[in-house]
Formats: structure tokens, sequence, C-alpha cells
């Protein structure tokens, strides 16, 4: 026998279904984070713009394994003008360029960072003031809060959704730059050496997102216009990166080997990636002279005082994201 | 004579229209203006404060034309429906603020606005800064601004959203205060049961016109063609029902629950000569007898039901 | 039955502000209305239980989890609908539901089954995929009705979900918020507008000053009184009153058309009916005295400022 059967009688049906146990909670806040920030046309040019800084890169690396096999010819000598221009070291004359190669490609890698630096400063200034500031302004926190979301949960979902981007400008285009360069050359003269490149390449792209991702996280849950978010994220790098330029141009070069040369963030993680990288002690373990090297290094820093500058802004920033999203997670009016 | 006279009236947006064709006269008073989101109340509440011009006809504010005349302005006070503040200031000198724009000076411009606020309740929190004002609060430091230079007629758009019952109480008496003094109020709100307990005299706007105005019940009155319901609570509701059954002036008849008998009829006077005798014949005890849809909510809702 | 929330003493202070001040309650399933003015505590309340903010003093519970140590237990069997817009910009109606079911700890696929299911009960369905910030003021309010449906809560905090609608829009979210009710989810409805509440809600609570001044059935406390009743009448008043007098009935206060009396006794309201027909008067309405919840309301919060 057939039961007769009435649906859509628009009654109020009860779901069965179960719920986790909210490991994931941060998955949705992260992919729903960057879908949104996806929307933006702007957003989108920035983001493939910025991971074409490596075709750069990649070039070079095609022109130092080229050179590797016609040194000694005339072609060669174009090619050491090229390497000059662009690595701003002197090799020329040099025969045995094999010896080079970690070295070059590390300062390589180095420089490419000081450019995808300038880019992560827009996309950052694009992608993360309105992450906390516009859930501020449409006051959407206490819904967060009514749902099973911590501050911690909900913190990490917004900081991954910036480290995504940084990711997705910087780490991920270095590491497909390195596949590549490794594929042409049949990579640095050991796996080991590829490997342990890769992972400096992740460490430093690491720190950046942590030391990018909690300040802008940090002014975003400041205020709820997220444009004076963005104006404030670009003070912050470009003001203590003049205050730096100020500093260096009146003072010694002893002077500011100290705390007094980690004033600009960018500098200061510019220092650790080189320091991170090895890159002095490769030089300068080479048969190079000084002078044919000395363009292509960083101003000379203690790398314990930039770490100790960034770490305190990292922690000062985390403190600020806490205290202002417990703050705005009560849905306590007017009091 | 009539506070605020439409001849006419219509006022469009390009293609948006928010008035159409409206003729009507308010009375002094209290009037409650109603009508859902969209209807066209904010418009002619804009109209009549010659914010906006019309599209064609006319509106006359204590008989004068009111378009492009700020002298009329002087007369009304206006309580719009958002958060127009600088949310810094303290209550009392954004009420002080306005009492200086709308021309009193020195001393008298400080006397207006304590008088103001004070009437509004709120004299103890007028020294702090509205932004920490509940939506409450905000809504009555508005109405101390529209009473700052003693208008004739006061025009407030849903002065009761936020408040909670006590300062609506306070709120409703205050109004009433002002009317015995003279002034007249033309007052929206979508809580009808407020408007219901403040006025009688409603007007009430649908899709750009006006589908009724005037005193509630005889508004009422004119819906004939709608059967009134007449609600009798009575011990035996169905022998009750037995004998309205044989009378054609009843259209329906409805237990809705053990002891109330719901009458429906066009003709509501003479099913109420009737009731008391059939009551009385019948021996039955009566508990209640009450026209079941004269509320304002049962009338809103049959005028600006759509159909389908 | 279980109670769906109980507070042992819970108090909540903000520096010398006393929001919550002792409040005990043990609340049983149903509809229920949270009434107070501006102040009461109301808001704090709802913050405590839903363990936003913690308590100064006092315990709470929540659906039997404790609010200090069992948050995650309660959020996943509340919803909670705030008064102000919280919505999250660039969301369509079903980007918005969908996300909050997620948070929830919905897997995708049910996310995506429940948010149109909401969607639709709520009357959403046509505008699901429409931008959430185009909607209406009403629909707005659905929207957040919905995302706090979405993972099926046993529990729902309703803060002024009818403030600012049109009396369509007001209408439409009673009824589901009564239809709620009969699928047997609990809701505490804090509103400004006591008729609203006194439609929809089956008890309610009225706070004022931090502490709950009084609790009970909203049958009970609108209740018919006996002997008074007021008499809507047409004709002569001045024979109606002489006879109304005549037979014990006796008229407390009298207008051109409504008259308030006293019967004699209870269930003689045959006096009055018999007084109308014998002074040839037009009876119009016969309503017992009720106390609405706003006089209750009143009574209330007048008693408070008297202590």
């Amino acid at each position: 026998m057939t039961t007769a059967v009435t649906s859509r009688s628009h009654r109020y049906d009860r779901w069965s279904g179960e719920l986790n146990k909210g490991r994931w909670t941060w998955l949705a806040i992260v992919v729903t984070g960057i879908r949104l920030a996806l929307k933006g046309q702007v957003t989108r040019v920035l983001v493939m713009t910025g991971g074409l800084v490596v075709l750069g890169s990649c070039i070079v690396l095609y022109i130092v394994s080229l050179l590797e096999v016609v040194v000694g010819t005339n072609q060669a000598r174009g090619l050491y003008e090229f390497v000059q221009v662009f690595l701003r070291v002197d090799i020329s004359g040099v025969a045995q360029i094999e010896q080079f190669r970690e070295p070059l490609w590390r300062s390589m890698f180095l420089l490419t960072i000081k450019i995808q630096m300038l880019w992560l400063l827009l996309v950052v200034a694009r992608v993360g003031p309105g992450l906390i500031a516009r859930d501020l302004r449409s006051r959407a926190l206490p819904i967060y809060f009514a749902k099973p979301v911590t501050p911690l949960t909900y913190l990490t979902g917004k900081w991954l959704v910036v480290a995504s981007f940084i990711a997705m400008v910087m780490l991920v285009p270095n590491l497909l730059t390195l596949t590549i360069g490794s594929m042409i050359t049949g990579g640095l003269h050991t796996w080991g050496q590829t490997l342990s490149l890769a992972l400096e390449l992740i460490l430093s792209g690491a720190m950046v997102c942590v030391v990018g991702g909690t300040i802008i996280l940090a002014l975003s849950s400041l205020t709820s216009d997220h444009r004076y978010v963005a104006v404030a994220w670009v003070a912050v790098c470009v003001l203590t990166m003049i205050a730096q330029g100020i500093i260096n141009e009146n003072l010694p070069a002893k002077a500011t080997s100290g705390w007094l040369g980690c004033i600009s963030l960018r500098d200061n993680m510019v220092i650790l990636t080189e320091w991170l990288f090895g890159i002095r002690e490769a030089w300068g373990a080479s048969s190079l002279p000084t002078e044919a090297f000395s363009s292509v290094l960083v101003r000379p820093v203690r790398p314990i005082c930039a770490a100790t500058v960034l770490g305190a802004w990292t922690v000062a920033a985390i403190l600020v994201c806490f205290w202002r999203v417990i703050r705005f997670s009560r849905f306590a009016a007017n009091l | 004579m009539a506070v605020i006279e439409l001849d006419n009236l219509s006022k469009w947006y390009g293609e948006v229209i928010g008035l159409n064709n409206v003729t009507s006269a308010i009375d002094r008073g209290i009037t409650g203006l109603l009508g859902a989101n969209g209807a066209g109340k904010s418009t002619l509440m804009s109209l009549a404060m010659g914010q906006l011009r019309p599209s064609k006809g006319s509106i006359r504010v204590f008989g004068q034309r009111v378009w492009d005349k700020p002298g009329v302005l002087s007369q009304i006070g206006y309580c719009p429906e958002g958060d127009p503040f600088w949310s810094n200031l303290t209550g009392y000198r954004f009420v002080l603020f306005l009492a200086k724009t709308s021309g009193l000076r020195g001393s008298a411009a400080v006397k207006a606005a304590r008088h103001a606020i004070e009437l509004t309740g709120m004299t103890e929190h007028a020294g702090r800064a509205i932004r920490g004002y509940s939506k409450g609060m905000r809504q009555r430091i508005k109405i101390a601004q529209t009473l700052v230079h003693r208008p004739k007629l006061l025009i407030l758009d849903e002065p009761f959203t936020g408040t909670d019952p006590v300062a609506r109480h306070e709120l409703g008496n205050l109004f009433h205060e002002l009317v015995k003094q003279g002034v007249d109020i033309l007052i929206s709100s979508h809580v009808l049961h407020e408007v219901e307990a403040l006025t009688k005299q409603i007007l009430l706007i649908d899709h750009g016109r006006i589908v009724a105005q005037g005193d509630l019940q005889a508004v009422r009155r004119t819906m004939r063609d709608r059967p009134h319901a007449i609600r009798v609570r009575v011990d035996q509701p169905r022998r009750l029902a037995a004998d309205l059954a044989t009378l054609d002036i009843v259209a329906g008849l409805r237990v809705s629950s053990p002891d109330t008998l719901t009458i429906e009829t066009p003709w509501p006077e003479r099913v109420y000569d009737l009731l008391p005798n059939l009551i009385l014949d019948r021996k039955l005890s009566v508990r209640e007898i009450a026209a079941a849809d004269e509320s304002l909510e049962a009338i809103f809702d049959y005028l600006t039901q759509r159909e389908g | 039955m279980l109670n769906v929330f109980t507070c042992d003493k819970l108090s909540k202070r903000y520096g010398h502000i006393v929001a919550l001040r002792d409040v005990t309650l043990s609340v049983e399933p149903g509809l229920i209305g949270l009434l107070g003015p501006n102040g009461a505590g109301k808001s704090t309340l709802i913050s405590v239980l839903l363990g936003q903010t913690p308590s100064t003093s006092g315990r709470a519970t929540v659906l039997g989890s404790d609010v200090r140590r069992q948050r995650r237990m309660i959020r996943r069997r509340v919803g909670f609908v705030p008064e102000n817009d919280c919505l999250i910009p660039g969301l369509s109606g079903t980007g918005y539901v969908y996300y909050t079911g997620r948070l929830a700890g919905m897997s995708h696929g049910d996310a995506m089954q429940r948010t149109h299911e909401v969607l639709d009960y709520v009357g959403l369905y046509e505008a699901r995929y429409r931008p959430a910030e185009e909607y209406s003021a009403g629909m707005k309010q659905r929207l957040k009705l919905a995302q706090a449906l979405v993972h099926d809560p046993d529990l729902l905090f309703l803060d002024e979900p009818t403030n600012g609608m049109d009396p369509q829009g007001r209408q439409t979210m009673l009824s589901l918020i009564a239809d709620l009710g009969r699928a047997e989810i609990s809701v505490l409805l804090s509103s400004h507008l006591l008729p609203d509440v006194e439609r929809v809600c089956e008890r309610v609570i009225i706070m004022g000053g931090g502490e709950v001044l009084t609790t009970g059935r909203i049958g009970e406390m609108s209740q018919p009184h006996p002997t008074l009743y007021s008499l809507d009448f047409s004709g002569d008043g001045g024979e109606l009153r002489r006879r109304l007098a005549t037979s014990g009935v006796s008229v407390l206060d009298h207008t051109d058309s409504l008259l308030n009396i006293r019967l004699p006794a209870e269930g003689t309201q045959g006096l009055v009916l018999t007084a109308v027909r014998e002074a040839g008067a037009k009876l119009h309405g016969l309503h017992p005295k009720r106390s609405t919840l706003e006089e209750t309301f009143m009574a209330a919060i007048q008693r408070q400022h008297q202590v």
C-alpha cells in the first residue's frame, strides 16, 4: 500500500545531522576570506603581477646556467655584464662558474624577495585591512561568537587569509622558480643544498607571513574603517623605511649595525633573510675580492637585533588582536 | 482648519513613484501616518517639510505652500528616522547647537535647549556623548531637538523605534500634553498598537495612494464589502450558533474554541440588536461580546492585503 | 522537563555599574519573552548565557551545560539573532547562511542542504542568491533568523527581532517564531514591543535594573476580571445607567458610549443584557477587564522604583 505524503507544509523541519567537533572551523573562515578578497579586480591583478616578478629570476637562472656552458667564449662577455647589472656581482673573468652557483642563486632569491616585498605592501594593503575592520563595522563578531568559534580560531582563520596571499605572491612563485632552475641546470651541486635552499625560502616566507600578517590584523582590529587601516599599514611600512634611510645617510655604518639599524620592518626582514640564506658567508668563502660582491649584500646589522624588533612587533600585534576581538565578541550593548 | 492640505499631490523620482495623485486634508491633533515600508510615508513627510518639490499638485502647511519657503520651517519640528548625529557631541550640545541654528541666541538658546531636554526626560543623560546612548535615548534626544524652537507642527518619523515601553509611555504623555498646548502632530509608526493608543485619527498610505483616512471606527464602517466579525464568548456557543444560522443577516459562523463563537456579518448593527435577546431567551451565560476586527491592525491588514 | 536555562545568583559588574544583580531563574522549554526597559540587563544576560561575557559571580547553565566551562557544547545547540545588522559584506543570502553553518561545525554537504532549507523556511528562497546588503530591513531580519536556525538549535536567543519592521514584516516574523515553538525549539524573545511578546510567548521574564522583577505565564497575567466589565453601547446612557443601578450593577465611570461597571457577583452578566434591552439601548461590546502585559510590566517597573 502506498502512503500519501504531503511535504512543503511550510513548517519548520528539524535536522538530525551531526555537527563535527569544530576542528575545521578555521578553514571555513579562510576559504570565505580568500573568496571575498578575490572578488576585487584590483586584488586579482596585484596577486597575478606579484607572481610575475619571478619571471625575472627565472631568466637570471637561465642566463647563469647558459654562462656555465659558454664560459670562455665570446658569447660569455655579454652574459657577464647581464649578471653584473641584475645581480650586482662582478664575476667577469671567473672560469669556474659552477663554484659560484650557490651564492649566485641565493643572492638572486634575496633580490627577488626584496622586490616582492614592495608588491606585498600593496597586496596586503588591499586584502588585510577589511579582515576584522569590516566585521567590526557590520557588527558581525557576535555572530561568530554565538557559534562554537573561539577568538583563537577566528584570528587563526583571518591570519591565514593574509598568510595565503603573502604565500601566493612570494613563497609559491619562489619555490616554483627553484624547481624550474633545478630542472634546467640540474640543481645546486647536491640535493642537500637545493633542499636547504627550499627550506630557507619557506622559513623566510613564514617569517613575512607571521610578522606582516599579525601587524595588519592588529591594525584592522583597531578601527571599523578599513581605509584607515590601509593608510596606517602603508605608513608603518613606508615611514619606518624612510626613517631608516635618513639614519643610514647620517650615521656611520658602525652605528647602524645595532638597534639603530633595525627600525624598518622591511629591512629587518631582508636582513634576517640574508642571514638565513648565509649569503655573506658564502661569498666571503669564495675566491672573489670583496669589491666584486659587496653591492649584493645588504648593510651589515646584527641579525639578533632585527629578530628582536620583529618579534616585539609580532607579540604586540597578537596581544592587540586578542584584546580587541575579545572585547567586541561580547554582545552587551551600551555598557 | 486643516493643518496640512494635499491637492492632487504627486511625487516621483525618475521612474520611481513616491506619492501618486493624493488629495487630502490632515486635521488638527495627532494623526497617525501608516503604511508598509516604501508606501510613501517618508515622501509625504519630506514634502510637508518642503525638502522635496512636488512633481505635480501642491501641498500646503498652515495654508502656505512649503516648497522653497524656509519661513514655514520655523513652525515645524521634524524628527527623522535615521541617526543624523554628530555622535561625539553630548546630548545637550547637540540640542543647543540646533537651537542656535534655528535662530535662538545666547541664554534664550540655553534655556530652550534645557527645557526641551527636560520635556523628553533626558536631563539626566544630557551631559553624556550621544555615541553611548541607547536607541531609545537617541530617539528622545532627537525629539528634544524638534521641540527646541517651539514649533506648531511636529512631524515625527518612527519616533518609537527602539524605545522601551517606559519611554514610549512617557513620550505618549508628552505628545498628549503638547496637543493640549495647541501643537499638531503627524506621526508615522510601524507599531500599530502604539498609534492606536495615541490617536484614533489615521492616514493610511499604500502604494503611494491614500487608502483610508479619518476616524478609525468610521474607516472600519466604510469597509462594507468586508463582513464584520463579532466574537461572543458564551457557555454554549453551538446553541447560539444554531439560532443565528437561521438568520439571513449572518454570513458565517465559527466555533473557534469551546467557549467562543465568531459571527461574520455584513450588518453588524442588526446582529448587535439581536444578540442580547437571543442570549437572554436561551438563558446562556455570556462572558464577552466584542468586535473581532476593529483593531487598527485588522484594518491595516484588510486595506493593504495584496491579491493572491 | 529539563530546564532550557538556569541562573543561580548570577551577577555581572562592569566597574561600579551593576548589569546583573543576583539573577536566579530556572526556565522551562517554550516561547519565553524577556522584557525590561533599556539598561535592565537583558543584553548582558543573553551575552552571559552565550558564554561571551564572563559573569562576576554566580552560576548559569544553558541546556544543562555550564556557561563557563562548556561553552562549545552550548553554542552548538543555541542560535542567536542580534539586534543590529550583523551581515558579512560581500556574501549572498546563501553564502552567508552557508558560512554560519560551517562555523557551527556542519559539513559542506549538510551546510548546503540546510542553507536552502532554512532560506525557504524564512521565505527568502527567491532572493537567496542576491547580495545580502541589497535586502530590505525585513528580509535582513529573516536572513538573521535563517543564520541562527541553520544548525537546528534547541534554543534561540532573539534580540528585538521585530524592531523597525513594518506591520506585515512583523507578522511574518512572529508567525515564524510561533511555528518554531510548535517544532519544540525554545525561544527567548527580548523585545520592547509588548503586543508582539503577548502574541507569541507563553511565559515572560520581566527585568529591571539588573534584577528579575516578575516571571509568569502570560495567560495568567492577562486573566479576565470576574466582575469588572466595560460596556460599549449606543442609545440613552442615562436610562441605561438607571436600569443597571436598580439591578445591582454599579457604574464606575462613563462616557457617551462606554460604561465601566462592576457586577454584583460572578456570572451575572445577564443583568447587563436585561438592562440594555429594557433601556432600549444597543449593545456594541461587553468586555471583561483584563490586565494587559503592558500593565503588568509598568506595575513591575514602578514597584521597583519605589523600593
